[in-house]
């Protein structure tokens, strides 16, 4: 017989296969991914548009040739001193600044993408992973064969994967439409970025997925939960506007407003974009660790109750 | 040797409401137990609670001689059938069967030849594709069951198995737990309909706001060996009847005569007694049975309880 930890461990990765399966059957999971892969096919082609334009009007500006396909002129743009000024103005800091310019343009718009929207979409998505199964009694059938940490562990690891998959198939559909649509698009490069990208927006993402399935709970209402997830976003959105950028805030209580903020995802959004893998990595490991604080919260939560 | 279950003084209360109030009885080994009582009389919960899905407040619970159940370390021990939980609609009847054969530590293969042998058993082969969605209410009910048996388990707690089912179904699923009774398992099984129970019940508990009033093999609860009852197509008078055999211990109430039969002595010769008086008596004889119905034992059991 299997030892307690290689038991749990079976057991999670077993309820987390079930669980991908499960996202897969009632086709609303799946729904939404094929929402936000549309929606970054959709945006790609609007912003190759807009880089269209911009070009074209840069070029009638400079009196050149408008370029046949878009992208060409922006690459140059984007190395330029005067691009790389107003980017360090934007995010104050040099380094990042540089980053930033250096990136694929479409890199840095999927990156933008996925860290806006991927929270909203796993929101919608995960909040209702436990408290259905509450609300119907299903989980029992799963609590009589494993314990409770295996159960919602492996719907933890579940969803994750499924963001995990949402976001590179994200990623996939943007460099299948840069290529078709950018003459400057370079294929390699591309791809390295948007899928080193693609870990950090996953790594903000759990931390979105910890927090639905730590509030999905807390409660045995479809409903109630989705609400939850949904407040519990503006919530963190206020408060990240409020401990920030409130003048008296800043002046009269900043140090405890800025360790508060620790516990807002939302802080360390900026620092995801920082070249150097030590730069980054505080801000990677405090999502994980939020991610998971905030599931253990729900976890312990329900714990104790009822199942 | 131990029971297969043992509670002792168990309460468990929902707000203000005492489902279970000091709930204590024994289900002995290898038997199939009836467990009894009206709507709210804390049958459901005394599943749960035994089942560690419910958090008892107090009282001791002790399942097959090893305390409270735990489902990590016997997984596949304990079998039950939860009445109000619902099986997932979209999952495929199989492949579910087959997940929780799976977090009972069967391996992926076995998990599906198990799941295979559970369908059988519950005549729903030719349904092992279907979804769960796709299925009447009396087929999700024997997929409920057929989840109950996935590993032979040595507990079977099954909380209104034959609810809804067709009248030749209930037939069916008696003979499949008379089947695992006779593989040495211990079955612990509520149900409204008293003749089903009778039926297959070797030991009744019967229980009323939360706490057992009687319980005890059927025999001894039902009076069977102890006491004859003729049911008479009239009243007749006692005096005349008790004249004739001044040496039995008689009563009459209605249209019926019961004998209270010696513990020693043969009781066949004393039924061909009393038949001959009846009979000399000009009394109708309809209908002679060993002791009281389970209905009947449990009616006049309530009745007392109420004074």
């Amino acid at each position: 017989m299997a030892s307690a930890p290689k038991r749990g461990l079976r057991d999670v990765a077993i309820v987390a296969g079930y669980e991908l399966g499960e996202a897969l059957r009632t086709r609303r999971v799946l729904i939404f991914a094929l929402l936000f892969v549309g929606g970054a096919v959709a945006g790609t082609l609007a912003f190759v548009e807009l880089l269209e334009s911009l070009e074209a009007g840069l070029a009638r500006a400079l009196a050149v040739a408008d370029p046949s396909k878009p992208g060409a002129m922006t690459a140059e743009l984007m190395r330029s001193p005067e691009f790389l000024r107003m980017l360090r103005r934007l995010v104050r800091d040099e380094e990042l600044a540089r980053e930033l310019a250096g990136l694929p343009p479409l890199a840095l718009f999927y990156g933008w993408l996925g860290l806006t929207f991927m929270p909203v979409l796993v929101m919608l998505t995960s909040a209702e992973t436990i408290s259905a199964e509450l609300a119907t009694g299903s989980i029992r059938f799963s609590l009589l064969r494993t314990d409770r940490l295996s159960v919602s562990a492996g719907k933890l690891l579940g969803q994750s994967l499924l963001m995990l998959a949402g976001v590179y198939a994200g990623a996939l559909a943007v460099w299948t439409t840069g290529y078709f649509s950018l003459s400057s698009f370079e294929a390699g490069r591309s791809a390295l970025w948007l899928a080193l990208l693609s870990i950090r927006v996953a790594v903000y993402a759990f931390a979105h997925v910890g927090l639905a399935l730590g509030l999905s709970h807390l409660t045995r209402s479809v409903p109630l939960s989705r609400a939850l997830a949904l407040g519990a976003l503006a919530v963190l959105g206020l408060l990240f506007g409020l401990l920030r950028n409130l003048d008296w805030i800043r002046e009269h209580a900043a140090g405890p407003a800025d360790a508060v903020l620790q516990l807002v995802p939302r802080s360390h959004l900026l620092d995801l974009w920082r070249p150097s893998l030590w730069d980054r990595l505080p801000s990677l490991v405090m999502l994980f660790a939020l991610g998971t604080v905030y599931f253990a919260i729900g976890y312990l939560h329900r714990a104790r109750r009822d199942a | 040797m131990s029971a297969a279950l043992a509670l002792d003084g168990v309460r468990k209360a929902y707000g203000a409401r005492d489902a279970l109030d000091g709930l204590s009885f024994e289900a002995p080994r290898g038997a199939i137990t009836g467990l009894i009582g009206p709507n709210g009389a804390g049958k459901t919960t005394c599943f749960g609670v035994a089942a560690g899905l419910l958090k008892a407040d107090a009282g001791r619970i002790d399942v097959l001689g090893r305390g409270a159940f735990d489902p990590a370390a016997r997984a596949g021990a304990l079998g039950m059938l939860p009445q109000d939980a619902e099986l997932p609609p979209h999952a495929r009847v199989d492949g579910l069967l087959a997940y929780f054969a799976r977090l009972q530590g069967f391996t992926r293969a076995e998990a599906r030849r198990e799941a295979a042998r559970a369908l059988e058993l519950m005549s729903l082969s030719d349904r092992a594709r279907s979804r769960v969605r796709e299925l009447s209410h009396g087929m999700r009910r024997r997929v409920a069951v057929a989840q109950a048996l996935l590993g032979e388990p040595e507990l079977l707690l099954l909380d209104e198995p034959t609810s809804g089912l067709d009248p030749h179904l209930v037939v069916e699923v008696r003979e499949v737990l008379r089947a695992q009774r006779e593989r040495g398992a211990s079955l612990i099984v509520s149900s409204h309909v008293l003749s089903d129970l009778e039926a297959i019940c070797d030991h009744v508990v019967f229980i009323e706001a939360g706490r057992a009033i009687k319980s005890g093999p059927l025999a001894a609860v039902t009076g069977r060996g102890q006491r004859v009852r003729f049911t008479l197509a009239a009243p007749i008078e006692l005096a005349l009847l008790q004249a004739r055999l001044p040496d039995l211990v008689l009563r009459a109430q209605a249209a019926w005569v019961e004998l209270e039969a010696p513990a020693a002595g043969d009781l066949a010769a004393l039924n061909r007694r009393v038949l001959q008086a009846l009979l000399d008596l000009n009394a109708g004889v309809l209908e002679m049975r060993l002791g009281q119905s389970l209905e009947q034992a449990y009616l006049d059991e309530r009745a007392r309880g109420r004074g």
